[in-house]
């Protein structure tokens, strides 16, 4: 495509006009993971992959968002930075102006983002990856809204008009359209990065938390990736330092942090193959079972002591390793409430060591439930995937939630399997 | 939300444990159950980054993302230097009211206090190495076959020069 090369020639001179040198990398084409970044030259351990000069990066206090943000609302801190950003976004879209050649390399679609998936894919995806979705999608709804100042009869819509977000009541502000915005919105939340890497407590309300920097979002995630990023106060730049080597014309990867695949399909929009930080949430799948014994009072008087001491939700299941403490305490406990009169006061302390053997055992049953019951619906799922149309099949969503789905059988059939095993060996 | 690189999403538990030994689950499990980390996995993770200081008290501190804990030691001027002072590992279960009866040259003292440099409030690396001094003679040891103290008080009138850096 030469029109593709000409984006990319505008792009890189662009970059070189705002005082940006690349040497060391170069977009290129990758069969696995499509765009990325390649080596030029053989990197070694410690050097610095990119750095993003503070001209380049593109905060809320860049005169141009600055600009944009007072042409909308009028005032520049009613807005949040993620807000300020999608805004700056949409409207360089809609105009020719002096970021186009960045607007260009961006994708023109989110398709693959677990939020904007089509509803017979996004039907299909695990309960708490639709719940993350569906939350996103109420914050671009209730951002839009903000933004275009939208009086209450408008925010009450669900829908809003994908031509013009234009109201009889309230059209004051320069039109933006929801699409626009939509589409802007998920280019931040994608590729924006967070400028204090170090600090964790804010400095300063005043200064910009996030940023976007081109070239830099180029870079693909993996988990192997071992980074140092930041911001380098001497140099005035957003740094990367690799701290692993690379060869020339391999792919350079960066780490965004340790997230599982359905934060990644939620967030970012793609999956790993072979991803280690990958887990099963079965908090709604532990509500549902009734352990052996379990009355709907000793059930209550459990919830109240999970809640008490905040050990209610954030159930897991892992590749190769136990189910979580909390999964296991947390039966213990309602193990505990069903079988004794009156429960202890230090059952919160009791729930980290394994009960007498038949305590033990009705905990035990009850992994096997929830592993059963995740599992019946993960084939339910594979199962309401592979019937459907052959245009949704070839999607890239489509493969990326079956893979999703893929995970989660093999982490479940993995904690059955050691279950067994324990078991078995228990007999013995 | 999900900017790269968040370092909020980032918590830290501190831990004090003997280097090298695995705690006993019902010490860990309390602490980081909770997180939905493993106290087995954890514990083995801390024995192998620990090794160094194999039978002394050391703090350390447990990065924690997404129930994933990676381990850091943090030096405190005494483990340092009990460790530089290469006793045989003991069993602290067996020995109790362990004495350090040793001796350090200068400049073990001056390593260690490069080591501990950035927890250190002291304007030259003198007063860092007049701190460590210090932590020297509440363990019991020697420096240059002289008493701690001694050493101290010489560093501060001059007698003895220590780098800038």
């Amino acid at each position: 495509m030469r029109s593709r090369d000409q984006q990319l020639d505008h792009f890189t001179e662009w970059l070189r006009g705002k005082g940006y040198d690349q040497h060391r990398l170069q977009l290129a084409e990758f069969p696995e993971t499509g765009r990325g970044m390649m080596a030029k030259e053989a990197i070694q351990v410690g050097q610095p992959i990119v750095e993003i000069p503070r001209s380049l990066l593109i905060t809320c206090k860049t005169p141009a968002v600055e600009a944009t943000v007072k042409s909308f609302s009028g005032d520049s801190t009613l807005l949040s930075e993620h807000q300020s950003l999608a805004l700056f976004l949409a409207h360089q879209r809609g105009i020719l102006g002096e970021y186009r050649p960045y607007i260009n390399l961006l994708p023109t679609h989110f398709t693959t983002v677990a939020a904007l998936m089509p509803k017979e894919i996004f039907n299909h995806l695990p309960w708490e990856l639709q719940a993350m979705a569906s939350a996103q999608r109420t914050h671009v709804r209730r951002d839009y809204a903000r933004i275009m100042g939208f009086c209450d009869d408008c925010k009450g819509k669900a829908e809003y008009s994908s031509k013009d977000g234009s109201c009889p009541n309230c059209c004051t502000r320069p039109s933006l359209t929801y699409t626009d915005f939509e589409w802007a919105w998920f280019a931040v939340n994608t590729r924006c990065i967070t400028l204090n890497t170090t600090q964790r407590r804010i400095t300063h309300s005043d200064t910009p938390k996030i940023a976007l920097a081109p070239m830099l979002d180029f870079l693909n995630h993996t988990s192997e990736a071992k980074i140092q990023a930041g911001f380098d106060a001497t140099g005035q730049s957003y740094r990367i330092r690799t701290l692993m080597p690379y060869e020339p014309g391999e792919q350079v990867f960066i780490n965004y942090g340790p997230h599982d695949n359905s934060f990644l399909l939620a967030e970012y929009g793609f999956v790993l193959r072979h991803n280690p930080y990958n887990h099963v949430i079965v908090d709604r799948y532990i509500d549902e079972i009734i352990l052996e014994g379990e009355t709907v009072d000793s059930r209550r008087v459990a919830n109240d002591i999970l809640d008490g001491h905040g050990l209610r939700g954030d159930y897991t299941l892992h590749l190769d390793d136990d189910p979580s403490p909390r999964l296991t305490a947390a039966l213990r406990i309602r193990v505990l409430s069903s079988v004794l009169k009156s429960v202890p006061p230090n059952v919160a302390d009791m729930c980290w060591e394994p009960l007498v053997p038949e305590q033990e055992r009705r905990v035990q049953d009850g992994i096997r439930c929830v592993c059963e019951a995740v599992l019946l619906h993960a084939e339910q799922a594979l199962r309401g995937l592979s019937g459907l149309e052959a245009h949704s099949k070839e999607s890239l969503a489509f493969s990326m939630v079956q893979q999703v789905w893929n995970d989660t059988v093999a982490i479940v059939k993995g904690v059955m399997q050691r279950l067994a095993d324990k078991e078995d060996t228990c007999q013995m | 939300m999900p900017p790269k690189f968040d370092p909020s999403a980032v918590s830290y538990v501190v831990l004090r444990t003997t280097g090298g030994e695995v705690a006993g689950g019902s010490a860990l499990a309390p602490k980081i159950g909770p997180l939905g980390l493993s106290p087995k996995k954890v514990g083995e993770d801390i024995a192998k980054a620990t090794k160094e200081y194999k039978g002394l008290r050391i703090t350390v501190r447990l990065v924690i993302q997404n129930r994933q804990a990676a381990v850091e030691v943090l030096p405190s001027a005494s483990s340092l230097v009990i460790q530089a002072l290469k006793e045989p590992p003991r069993d602290r279960k067996k020995e109790k009211n362990i004495k350090h009866t040793g001796n350090l040259t200068l400049d073990q003292i001056i390593d260690v206090a490069r080591k501990m440099r950035f927890k250190s409030y002291a304007k030259e690396l003198k007063g860092t190495v007049r701190e460590i001094l210090g932590t020297a003679f509440s363990v019991g040891c020697t420096v240059e076959g002289q008493s701690p103290q001694d050493i101290s008080e010489k560093v501060a009138s001059g007698e003895i020069e220590i780098p800038a850096e």
